[in-house]
């Protein structure tokens, strides 16, 4: 057998015993949610080539369906001095002959690519003698070899497993594909590049550029949230006003409908980047286009379950109010004593106290108008009609919330999952709640801290060190969120 | 009650359509019937219970009408199509050759012979030949064409099977092998195709007779002409003995002069002939069709419908799944309930004696940890079988691992009823079982029943009673793909 050549990408074939879980680990693995996966055996029939990146390849491949019968072939290799070749011939002699014909499809990545082997079995199922055949065929194979104990019921037989498997590979590791996290699939990775020194260079390498992308992936994520929010709080919606006042309220009503599908259309936009993001095919973000407005994003609902309770939201609301004093303050180059910035605190505290958890109603701002003589006006401050942007103070919490609730939900959901989901209000806030990722158990330094630079942005006053501090702050807290342990959801 | 076709294709369907039913709920409905059945007082013939509970099904059925009737009335417009494509397309043939009369030269016997009658002895010489090869020799037993169409066809199929997901996969080829299965189902109907093919022949030969009874046929002059050399004396022999069979009726055949006198030469045209002797074979002509046409097809019109009234007398009803039916009609019910002190069982309900019933073999999977009391209390109340002691431990899933059990099945299996074989339910199902399941079939040399049982998770604190519905499905549609003619069940300890 040829040694593996340093330019090749390593390989590794998943096998195993029928229905024990290897196309869920490839999945996980490949970050694939594509791969064909059933409760029901032998699902896998054929040889399927998956890659992580460019830097590692898996094989899925049917389960052993013959072990023992292959065995007696097989096991003259412990004795001969080119164990492989007795592989050839067996290939050779059984491929297409349906008694051996998937343990020829699942040899082949291993002896004729030099395919490492990953073993992978369910430690809830009983360990049988059949199991210890396909161990001792990929023993005698002489390929570097790990095991994976994958659970996919209660019942644990993982001590006999651990035993046994000891005697046959190179590494044992358990790993469940359906809640791994990514340190567990890192952590595995790095385990295959400990078990051949031969790869292990090529391995460390892959381990350390597929790290580097996961960091560049929780910058993305961090960057497509801060886009959301400036585009959200600066967002506003305008119409040439009317002399008819009914007209006028025709067009404000208008103009607040749109305001709300806009914004609305932009966080589903946010949440659908962050699912690309992460390659998850069955989700779907939560705003459907014919979805009725009010439904998700500014309902009473989600008003009331997302963003910051009330007592952050009176300090959140007092920040707010004493930042807008204090540019008067600053106007008046302090002849107002700093009046403006107590009363505007205290305004801001007030005003978020009577609001609570509720949803502001939105306003419409009108043109005003001056009578000069009956049937005849003059307009004051501009002709048109104007709705947003939205000075809430929950809102850009609210906005976050849904947004790293997102976040947690795919970044802990793994491409093993085969069930559709929709991030919609009930799915993100029971997600938030079970990671303790609602932005109400930020630190009050943070959450201080970024509503200053949310107040700062809704002025359109935002330096680009406030914009980096948002980001920094995002970044900080997506990155904790990412090594939550692995826990399954409710 | 007799059977017909329809009844067979129904009862099958039934059969399939409970195999994706709970167990217990089969059960229930199924002793429901039994004893409305027994009630009425009627004869506890397999074949007459099956009937009555089809009748049942039937009844219950508040869906689509079954395929029976479907199939029934698809066949009797084939078999009118058949005889109006028959007679029209007797006639054309007829008028074919008929109608090359022109006035200047006699339309050739032999030839209108051939074209009517003769294509169709052609075609039953063949088929007969074909037939007599294959039974005979060796040398035809590959030549299966309409089989290769449909493998071929099948092929093309199983190319895409493997786009589908394996649920839908496993499924579609279960239910392709499941036609292979129920060979016996389709032995039976080759016999309505083949009347069909008769109803067609015998009225092409009904079609001929209106061509020669329509002016066209009766206005026509016949005579006769070869290009070998064949004396009008041979040509007399040949056509007295052909007409031997309707010799009683009046003209039978031409005489020796009317056959001279009606020799034609191309060159020479039809003025140097006798006009008797030129009509003198029309009479020949129709009888021939009649006799040697329409009353050959008829009877062999006759032959297939017997054949099959004997073929459904034949049916035997004696596959796995009927076997299963069977039991699940006749066999014992055991109700308990917490708060009754004492089992009651009903003293008018009948008690079956089960033909099956006799001694059984046990072959237990090696990973099944099952007391032997356990599996013979479980065979006796289940399927009416006593245990053959001791239970023998097979390895499931090791092919080449079980010579001595299989010695013994084969040693024993005259002297059994059945073959239990115990899997545990959880297995997934692998090649090296069905390997396993087939040496232990051959061993039993195809006489007795054998039944593979679902048993629970040898962990007993989590042990399911029996596989579940979705272990039952993904086993049956395993026994199914590997063409494993074998029962399968639930085993209820």
């Amino acid at each position: 057998m040829a040694g593996m050549s340093q330019a090749r990408v390593p390989t590794f074939a998943i096998v195993g015993a029928v229905n024990h879980g290897k196309s869920s680990v490839v999945s996980t693995l490949a970050e694939n949610d594509q791969v064909r996966i059933s409760s029901m055996p032998g699902e896998t029939v054929a040889c399927q080539r998956f890659w992580l990146r460019d830097l590692f390849a898996f094989y899925d491949t049917p389960g052993f369906q013959n072990a023992i019968e292959a065995l007696r072939e097989l096991e003259p290799a412990a004795r001969a001095s080119e164990p492989l070749t007795l592989f050839q011939r067996f290939l050779e002699r059984h491929r297409g002959q349906p008694d051996f014909e998937a343990e020829c499809r699942l040899l082949q990545p291993i002896i004729e690519e030099d395919a490492g082997v990953i073993y992978v079995v369910d430690g809830s199922e009983p360990l049988l003698e059949i199991h210890i055949a396909e161990m001792e065929i990929l023993r005698l194979t002489g390929q570097p070899r790990l095991a994976i104990i994958n659970r996919t019921k209660a019942e644990d037989h993982l001590v006999e497993w651990r035993r046994r498997l000891g005697l046959h590979f190179n590494a044992v590791r358990e790993f469940n594909a359906h809640y791994a996290t990514f340190s567990d699939r890192v952590e595995l990775l790095e385990t295959l590049a400990g078990i051949e020194q031969r790869w292990k260079p090529q391995l460390t390498a892959a381990v350390e550029i597929f790290r580097e992308e996961w960091e560049k992936r929780i910058d993305d994520c961090a960057d497509i949230i801060f886009d959301l929010l400036n585009d959200a709080l600066t967002h506003y919606e305008t119409a040439a006003g009317s002399d008819l006042s009914s007209r006028r309220r025709a067009i404000s009503e208008n103009l607040k409908t749109q305001f709300m599908h806009a914004v609305s259309q932009r966080e589903a936009k946010a949440h659908k980047d962050l699912i690309l993001l992460f390659e998850h095919h069955r989700v779907k973000a939560g705003h459907a286009v014919d979805q009725l407005i009010d439904a998700e994003l500014f309902s009473e609902e989600t008003w009331r379950l997302f963003g910051l309770n009330e007592g952050q939201l009176i300090v959140a609301g007092a920040i707010g109010g004493a930042a807008a004093g204090a540019l008067f303050d600053l106007a008046t180059a302090g002849h107002s004593i700093g009046l403006p910035t107590v009363l505007g605190a205290a305004g801001g505290a007030v005003g978020s106290f009577l609001m609570g958890k509720k949803r502001p109603e939105l306003k419409a701002k009108l043109p005003g108008t001056f009578p000069l003589a009956p049937g005849r006006h003059v307009q004051l401050g501009g002709s048109t009609i104007s709705v947003g942007p939205c000075r809430a103070v929950n809102f850009p919490w609210i906005l976050l919330d849904r947004s790293i609730g997102a976040f947690c939900y795919l970044v802990n959901r793994t491409h093993a999952r085969r069930d559709e989901a929709t991030l919609g209000a009930p799915q993100l806030r029971a997600v938030l709640e079970h990671y303790n990722a609602s932005s109400s158990h930020w630190t009050d330094e943070k959450r201080r801290a970024c509503e200053r630079i949310f107040e700062s942005i809704r002025r359109n006053k935002a330096t680009a060190q406030q914009r980096d501090d948002l980001r920094a702050l995002l970044r900080e807290r997506l990155e904790e969120l990412s090594k939550m342990p692995p826990t399954p959801p409710a | 009650m007799s059977w017909r076709i329809a009844d067979v294709i129904d009862f099958e369907w039934f059969l399939a359509e409970d195999g994706d039913l709970d167990d217990s709920a089969l059960r229930a409905r199924d002793r429901q019937i039994f004893g409305k059945i027994s009630a009425t007082g009627q004869s506890q013939n397999r074949k007459e219970i099956f009937r009555s509970w089809l009748e049942a099904r039937r009844g219950q059925s508040s869906e689509a009408p079954p395929p029976g009737e479907h199939f029934l009335a698809a066949w009797q417009t084939l078999g009118a199509l058949s005889a109006a494509a028959g007679i029209a397309l007797g006639i054309s043939v007829a008028a074919a050759v008929l109608l090359t009369y022109r006035g200047d030269e006699p339309v050739n016997v032999g030839w209108f012979f051939a074209c009517t009658v003769g294509v169709q002895w052609l075609i039953l010489t063949g088929v007969f030949a074909i037939w007599l090869l294959r039974r005979t020799t060796h040398l035809l037993e590959g030549f299966h064409p309409l089989r290769t169409l449909l493998s071929a066809l099948l092929w093309s199929l199983s190319t895409a099977f493997h786009r589908l997901p394996g649920e839908r996969r496993e499924r579609i080829r279960a239910k392709l092998m499941g036609i292979r299965r129920r060979s016996d189902v389709f032995s039976l109907m080759v016999w309505p195709l083949l009347m069909i093919t008769q109803i067609f022949g015998v009225f092409f030969n009904v079609g001929v007779l209106i061509a020669l009874l329509l002016p066209l046929g009766r206005d026509v002059a016949f005579g006769w002409q070869s290009t070998l050399t064949t004396s009008p004396e041979a040509v007399y022999k040949l056509v007295s003995s052909v007409a031997a069979p309707w010799s009683f009726l009046p003209n039978p055949h031409p005489t020796a002069e009317q056959v001279i006198q009606s020799r034609f030469s191309y060159s020479e045209g039809i003025h140097s002939l006798s006009l008797p002797a030129m009509t003198s074979w029309w009479p020949f002509l129709f009888y021939a069709t009649f006799f040697y046409g329409f009353l050959i097809r008829l009877a062999l019109l006759i032959w297939c419908s017997l054949s099959l009234r004997a073929a459904l007398g034949r049916f035997s009803f004696d596959h796995a799944n009927s076997n299963a039916l069977f039991r699940r009609l006749t066999g014992p019910t055991i109700q308990g309930h917490p708060e009754t002190a004492g089992l009651q069982l009903p003293a008018s309900f009948p008690a079956f004696d089960h033909t099956g019933s006799g001694s059984c073999l046990a072959l237990v999977a090696n990973e099944l940890e099952l007391a032997e009391a356990e599996i013979e209390n479980g065979l006796i109340t289940g399927f009416g079988w006593q245990l053959s002691k001791p239970v023998l431990s097979v390895r499931i899933d090791d092919p080449g691992g079980n010579g001595a059990v299989l010695e013994r099945v084969a040693r024993e299996a005259p002297t059994l009823a059945g073959i239990a074989v115990l899997i545990g339910a959880r297995r997934a199902p692998i090649r090296a079982i069905a390997l396993v399941l087939r040496k232990v079939l051959e061993a039993a040399g195809g006489q007795i029943e054998v039944l593979v049982l679902l048993a629970g998770s040898r962990d007993s604190d989590l042990r399911e009673p029996a596989g579940s519905t979705d272990q039952l499905k993904t086993w049956r549609n395993f026994l199914a793909i590997h063409d494993l003619r074998l029962g399968l069940e639930r085993w209820q300890a």
